[in-house]
Parts: C-alpha cells; sequence; structure tokens
C-alpha cells in the first residue's frame, strides 16, 4: 500500500538535495566580500532607518490581555449551551438558563463599561496628552525614507566592515 | 432542578452575591456617576461588608447548617465563623485605607473593588466544599491581592512585590491545582464528602492521591505562609502599601487555614501520612519565623516574619485536630478560629497605626521611623503597645488567651512535644516584640517632633477598634467562644 | 485498536508539569517564566481529562474549562505587573529586581 509512494519519496530526497546543493555550493565556493550596502538588511531596496526591535506603545499590550480575557469567557458558552438543549429541561427552567446567562454577560459588560470608561480603548486622547505633555520626543519627524541608490553616502550599521572591504560599486571588486 | 431549589441555593450564597453586585456598582459609579469622590466609593464599599456581616450573622444565629449547589459549597459554623472574620477583615481594612490612599497618591476606586472581590474568593474558599470552588476562590483573592501588592504604581518597591507575589503565587497555584488533579485521580471525586466516603476505612492512600494531598499542602503553605514556603512573605509585606499588607496579612492567612483545616478534617483517615508533614512544618515554622524576625529592623519585616511564626501556631491546632477523642478535636478547631480573630485583630492593629503615621511621602515602617513615639505621638504608641503585648501572648489580651487555647488543644490530643515547642518559642518572641515596645517608650527620638499623622479619623477608628477588641476578648474570653463554639 | 491507557497520559502530564517546573527555576525572564507556568497548568489539565474520562464524569472536562478561565485571567494580570514594573524600572530582568531583600 506504501509502495506507491516510494515514487514521491525519492523525488522529495531529489529536491531536496539539488537545493541544498547548489545554496551550499554558492556558500562555499563563491567569495566572500562583504560591503556595507551588501551587509545591511534587505527593505525592498530602501535604505533602513533604525533597529527593528522598536518600543510599540502600551495600548498594544492592553488589547492584547483585555482581548485573552473576553475571548476566554466564551468557552462557558458551550457547557451553557449544552445543558440548555438537554432534553426534559422545562420552559420555565429555560427561562432560568437565559437569565443565568443574562447575568454572565452583563458581568462582562461591567468589565467592558470600565475599560470604555477608562478609555483604554480610545487612542487619540492618548495622543492628546503627548502633545500637552513636556516630553514631545514621540512627535519629532521621522527620517524621511532615502533610496540605496542615491549618493547619501554610506549607512552606519555594522563595525564589521573594514577598509579593505570598500570598494567603489561596479568595479567588480577585484584587485 | 426545579424553582424551589435554585432559590434555596441563591440564598445561601446571599452574602457573596450581595459582594459581588456591589462590587460591579461601585466600579461602574466610580468610573462613570462619582468620578471625583472616592469617600462615596470607599463608604459604599463599608456598607457593603457591613450588609454582608449582617447576613452571615442573620445565619449562625437561625443555626441552618446547609449546603447548596450540589453540596459544592457549604455554610456550615467552621464557614460562617470563618467569613465573619473576613469581613471583619475587610472592614477594618477600608477604613484603613480611606485617608491613606488619598495621602499616599493612590486614591483609586479600584482598590475598593479589588478588595471587596478578594474577600469574596477568600469567603468562597471558607466554605468550598468541593476543591474546584476551593481553587477558584484561592485565585480570586490571590488576584486582588498581587494587583492590590502593586497598587502605588510610582513606587518601585510596590511593584516588585507585586511582580514577586505573582510569580511565585502563581507558582504555587499550580502546584495546589496539580494535587487537586492528582486527588481528582486517586479518588473520582472532587467533592470532599464524597472523597471522604471514598476513603473510610483505609489507612494508607495509594500513590496518586499521597501525591495530591503533599502537592495540596505545597499550595496552601504557600498561602498560609508556612515555612518553607515562606519567602515571599517579607518581601510582600514590606513592598505593599501598608493598608494593603494589614488586610493581606488578615485575609490571605484566614482563607488559607479555613481552608486547611477543611481538606484535611476531610483527610482524617490518612493522618498517619500528613501528620508528620504538618507537625515539622509545625515545628519549622515556630522557631525559624520567631528567629528571623528577631533580626529585622523594619516593623513591617519584623511583622511579616511575626505572621509567619503566627502560622506555625495554627498549625500546632491542625495536627491536635487528630486525635480520637472528639472534644479534643473540636477544641483544637475552636483554638484555631479564636487564634484567627486574635491575629486579625492584633495584626490589622499594628500595621493599622504604621498605616495611621505614614507621612505623604513615605510609609512609616522602619525602627528608626517609631524611635521615640511614645513622646511625639502617645496615642498611636500606645495603642501599638497593646498590639505587641497582645502578639508576644501577654495576659490578659486576646493573644494569650489563643495560644492557651491551642496549647490546651495540643496537651489534650497528647502532642506534647509540639505543645512544650509552642510555649518556648512564644517566650523567645517576646523579646522582639518589647523592644518595639522598649524603643517606642524609652529611646529619644531621633526625628523632629513635627511629623504629625496625616491619616485622620477613619484609620484611628479601625486601630482603636482592634485595640479594644483585644483587651475585651482577653478580659472576657468566653463571648468569644461562645462564638466558635458553635462548631460543635 | 486498543485505547490509550490513562497511565501514560498522567505519565504525559507529569512530564510536561516537570518541564514547566524546571523552566520556572531556571529561566530569568518573567515573560518565560510565566509561560512555563502556563505549560504547568496545562499540564494539568491533560491529567484533569485524563482523569474524567477514565472515570467516565464531566467534571473532569468542566474543571479544565475553569481552570482555563482563571489562567487567561492570571496572563492578563501578570503581563499588566510586567507592563508595569516596566515603565518604573525600566528592566524586566529578575536578578535586576532585588531592592527587597534582607
Amino acid at each position: 500500500m506504501l509502495g506507491s509512494y516510494i515514487p514521491l519519496l525519492v523525488m522529495l530526497i531529489l529536491a531536496s538535495l539539488l537545493g541544498i546543493g547548489m545554496v551550499g555550493a554558492s556558500f562555499f565556493l563563491g567569495p566572500k566580500r562583504a560591503t556595507t550596502y551588501k551587509s545591511s538588511p534587505y527593505e525592498c531596496g530602501m535604505t533602513p532607518v533604525g533597529d527593528a526591535r522598536e518600543r510599540f506603545p502600551v495600548q498594544f499590550y492592553l488589547i492584547a490581555m483585555l482581548f485573552i480575557i473576553f475571548d476566554i469567557e466564551t468557552i462557558f458558552l458551550y457547557p451553557w449551551a449544552v445543558t440548555f438543549r438537554m432534553p426534559g429541561n422545562t420552559q420555565a427552567y429555560k427561562f432560568f438558563l437565559l437569565g443565568e446567562m443574562g447575568v454572565f454577560v452583563l458581568i462582562l459588560f461591567v468589565g467592558y463599561f470600565y475599560i470604555i470608561g477608562k478609555k483604554v480603548l480610545d487612542w487619540s486622547a492618548d495622543q492628546e496628552k503627548i502633545v500637552e505633555s513636556e516630553d514631545q520626543s514621540i512627535l519629532k519627524p521621522r527620517p524621511s525614507i532615502r533610496f540605496g541608490n542615491e549618493d547619501s553616502g554610506p549607512v552606519q550599521l555594522s563595525a564589521k566592515v573594514t577598509e579593505n572591504d570598500k570598494v567603489t560599486p561596479f568595479s567588480g571588486g577585484n584587485k | 432542578m426545579n424553582g424551589v431549589n435554585i432559590s434555596e441555593d441563591l440564598y445561601q450564597i446571599l452574602p457573596l452575591i450581595v459582594l459581588w453586585g456591589a462590587a460591579c456598582v461601585i466600579l461602574m459609579g466610580d468610573v462613570i456617576l462619582w468620578k471625583r469622590s472616592r469617600g462615596i466609593t470607599a463608604f459604599l464599599s463599608l456598607a457593603s461588608c457591613l450588609v454582608a456581616m449582617w447576613l452571615v450573622l442573620q445565619r449562625v444565629v437561625s443555626g441552618d447548617n446547609t449546603s447548596a449547589f450540589h453540596d459544592s459549597i457549604l455554610n456550615d459554623p467552621l464557614a460562617l465563623i470563618t467569613t465573619i472574620a473576613l469581613l471583619v477583615t475587610a472592614s477594618l481594612s477600608i477604613l484603613l485605607a480611606w485617608s491613606y490612599l488619598k495621602n499616599r497618591g493612590m486614591n483609586h476606586g479600584e482598590y475598593y473593588v479589588l478588595l471587596i472581590l478578594s474577600v469574596t474568593g477568600a469567603m468562597l474558599m471558607a466554605s468550598a466544599n468541593d476543591l474546584i470552588i476551593l481553587f477558584i476562590g484561592l485565585e480570586i483573592l490571590s488576584f486582588s491581592l498581587y494587583i492590590l501588592a502593586g497598587f502605588s504604581r510610582n513606587e518601585v518597591k510596590s511593584q516588585e512585590s507585586s511582580l514577586k507575589y505573582f510569580l511565585l503565587g502563581a507558582f504555587a497555584s499550580a502546584f495546589l491545582l496539580y494535587g487537586i488533579a492528582m486527588i481528582y485521580g486517586g479518588t473520582g471525586s472532587i467533592n470532599f464528602d464524597v472523597i471522604a466516603k471514598e476513603i473510610q476505612g483505609a489507612t494508607a492512600p495509594n500513590p496518586m492521591l499521597m501525591i495530591g494531598i503533599a502537592l495540596l499542602l505545597v499550595g496552601l503553605g504557600f498561602k498560609a505562609a508556612v515555612i518553607p514556603f515562606h519567602q515571599w512573605t517579607p518581601d510582600v509585606y514590606e513592598g505593599a502599601p501598608t493598608s494593603v499588607t494589614a488586610y493581606m496579612a488578615g485575609a490571605a492567612k484566614i482563607g488559607a487555614f479555613a481552608a486547611i483545616l477543611r481538606v484535611f478534617n476531610t483527610l482524617m483517615p490518612f493522618h498517619e501520612f500528613w501528620v508528620p508533614a504538618i507537625y515539622i512544618i509545625a515545628v519549622l515554622t515556630m522557631v525559624f519565623g520567631n528567629l528571623l524576625a528577631i533580626t529585622q529592623t523594619n516593623v513591617k519585616r519584623m511583622l511579616a516574619y511575626s505572621s509567619i511564626a503566627h502560622a506555625g501556631y495554627l498549625l500546632v491546632a491542625v495536627v491536635s485536630m487528630v486525635t480520637s477523642n472528639v472534644t479534643a478535636h473540636d477544641q483544637a478547631i475552636e483554638g484555631a478560629l479564636f487564634y484567627l480573630f486574635a491575629y486579625i485583630f492584633m495584626t490589622i492593629g499594628a500595621f493599622g497605626v504604621l498605616v495611621y503615621l505614614s507621612s505623604h511621602d513615605k510609609d512609616y515602617q522602619t525602627f528608626d521611623d517609631i524611635r521615640g513615639l511614645a513622646r511625639r505621638h502617645p496615642l498611636p504608641a500606645y495603642l501599638m503597645m497593646f498590639f505587641m503585648l497582645s502578639l508576644g501572648g501577654i495576659p490578659p489580651t486576646m493573644g494569650f488567651v489563643g495560644k492557651w487555647l491551642i496549647f490546651i488543644a495540643a496537651i489534650h490530643s497528647g502532642q506534647v512535644g509540639l505543645a512544650i515547642v509552642m510555649a518556648l518559642v512564644s517566650v523567645a518572641a517576646v523579646y522582639y516584640y518589647l523592644k518595639v515596645v522598649w524603643m517606642m517608650c524609652f529611646e529619644a527620638p531621633t526625628k523632629a517632633p513635627s511629623d504629625i499623622p496625616a491619616n485622620g479619623f477613619p484609620a484611628l477608628l479601625s486601630v482603636t477598634f482592634c485595640a479594644i477588641a483585644t483587651v475585651i476578648f482577653g478580659v472576657l474570653p468566653d463571648l468569644m467562644i461562645n462564638i466558635t463554639g458553635l462548631i460543635r | 485498536m486498543p485505547a490509550v491507557p490513562t497511565s501514560y497520559y498522567l505519565g504525559l502530564s507529569g512530564v510536561l508539569f516537570t518541564i514547566g517546573m524546571i523552566g520556572v527555576l531556571i529561566k530569568r525572564n518573567p515573560i518565560v517564566i510565566f509561560m512555563c507556568i502556563e505549560l504547568m497548568l496545562n499540564a494539568v489539565n491533560l491529567s484533569f481529562i485524563a482523569s474524567g474520562r477514565h472515570f467516565g464524569h464531566m467534571a473532569g472536562q468542566m474543571m479544565v474549562i475553569f481552570v482555563m478561565a482563571i489562567a487567561a485571567a492570571e496572563v492578563a494580570i501578570g503581563l499588566g505587573i510586567i507592563v508595569a514594573i516596566f515603565r518604573t524600572k525600566e528592566t524586566i530582568n529578575i536578578d535586576e529586581i532585588n531592592l527587597l531583600k534582607y
């Protein structure tokens, strides 16, 4: 039964060998001369403007936390729904169960209104607070977007680039 | 399953419903309706605690002893009495916080809401007849306490204590939960009644149950702050705002000991397995709790170690529970309950004096702060003296009567060795309590006498109430024994 | 095909719990410690479900639901505390959070 899959397996092995072989050969055989542009991270042709590990506004974390709580609460709906549809429930008991879920949702709403009342979801208010406050650094203009082929000078990203590595572009790099 | 049954069930948890409803209403009102006035928030929280206490007292008087929600909640006298202790703790703490929060610049309404919610968690622990209700109650209690410990948002110490408490507490809860899973696997039930029936006649637990009991002891021991699960206690007690420390010292300990009493009462057939463990823990807790307290130079830290030592005395009562003599068994539980009451009055009172004296920018907590206090502020100094004498177990205070009751119970159930250890360390403990009294009364103040207590009338009221209770129940212990004797 | 015996599930849950416990003890980043605690809770969930299936009641599964809800609340509170401490202290390394000691 499994025999019919053998060609597929062979194909898989051959394909991976080919891929590994090509990348590996260029890795081992090719000359490696790092230039500033080569060793900078590839960002769709643009010059990178800073560290990728930027700090996020705290609201992202708040939203994530709130999401977890409100998300998990829905699992209580499943046992409730099963109980609700149980055979033999009288009409009055079903109404009671509905009321029970109403109370549950009401308590969730208390949390929700608390969040709204505390303006957690209101991001614009937070921006205005920054404008009012002394700390204007967040609103400073970001560096304008530049392209790598402009005459903008080398970008100081890596200290590993030495004098020997500095080559003029398109000269072939041979010495 | 009909309507009548459900309304009966709901009636059984009416105090809890009152508090939960009050918490929701107060939270909404605080955010939306009366934004600037925390006085209303504090007042409503206090009122809801008092209403709940009235409902519980009514139930104590009527003397019904019923279970609800398919036996998962049991309102027996043990639960009701610990619930009263919890509500007293909460009310006193609300009074303490009233002006303290305003002065320390953390006057947020969430404080009171969290306090009420955490007391419901502890109440749930006290009346749990089911391991999962016990766990849920413990988590409600702990979550609120984690946040309250870090309530002072611009103080690094407070934040740090919150993080420590949270990480260690969550770790301990995981152990407790694994213990519950093991007990469930070993007996096939999470209900205490069914578990008791299941293990009747057995003398040794099966391996799974054995692991379960051990892990449960770790989890509950952490909450009750017994050695060797105590490392968080001094750090958290020191770092948290003092009003929170007062509340935490009371509520967490009552909840944990209510649960410990019930769990180990259920597991009585296996006493040969768990008594040696608790015996060793009790001795370690009493001896090292007191020894470590001696070297402290911060009143909050010293009181933290003293609260550890008091947990040790309460564990003596837990061990004394194991006896074939029914009177001695009841005596041990009664002693534990009396001691819990004594403990909350003494501890909240002692922390309350520190709350009362705290200034705007700094908690009142080191020995330098209290040096020569009697000359600067005689009233709080003398109140503090009362609490120190009571914590040290000097008659005629409540602390003495509590220790005496546990001591007698231990003798009656044949734990003479434990009783002797308890008596010896109590005598040693008097040293560091009296050191505080000495510093307050006989040493020259190191501070300018201009610092005036800023925390006003409610805190003083709460502290005075504690002092009066400490003395009255110390002189006339029968008043309290009439209540704790209901468990018979 | 024979069913997997309950003891295998319990063994797996014990192993997962131990991994989580070791992680809590050796890691220094509170968020990683926290993930290890979650691992411990989920290990317990596994053993609840295994026991519940073994005995044939729903109690095990219901407990898992409660534990999940509690774990979610724990995550929210934990992250909140970590964010708060990062705001005041600019680090969350456990070794640098050391103001409170003897």
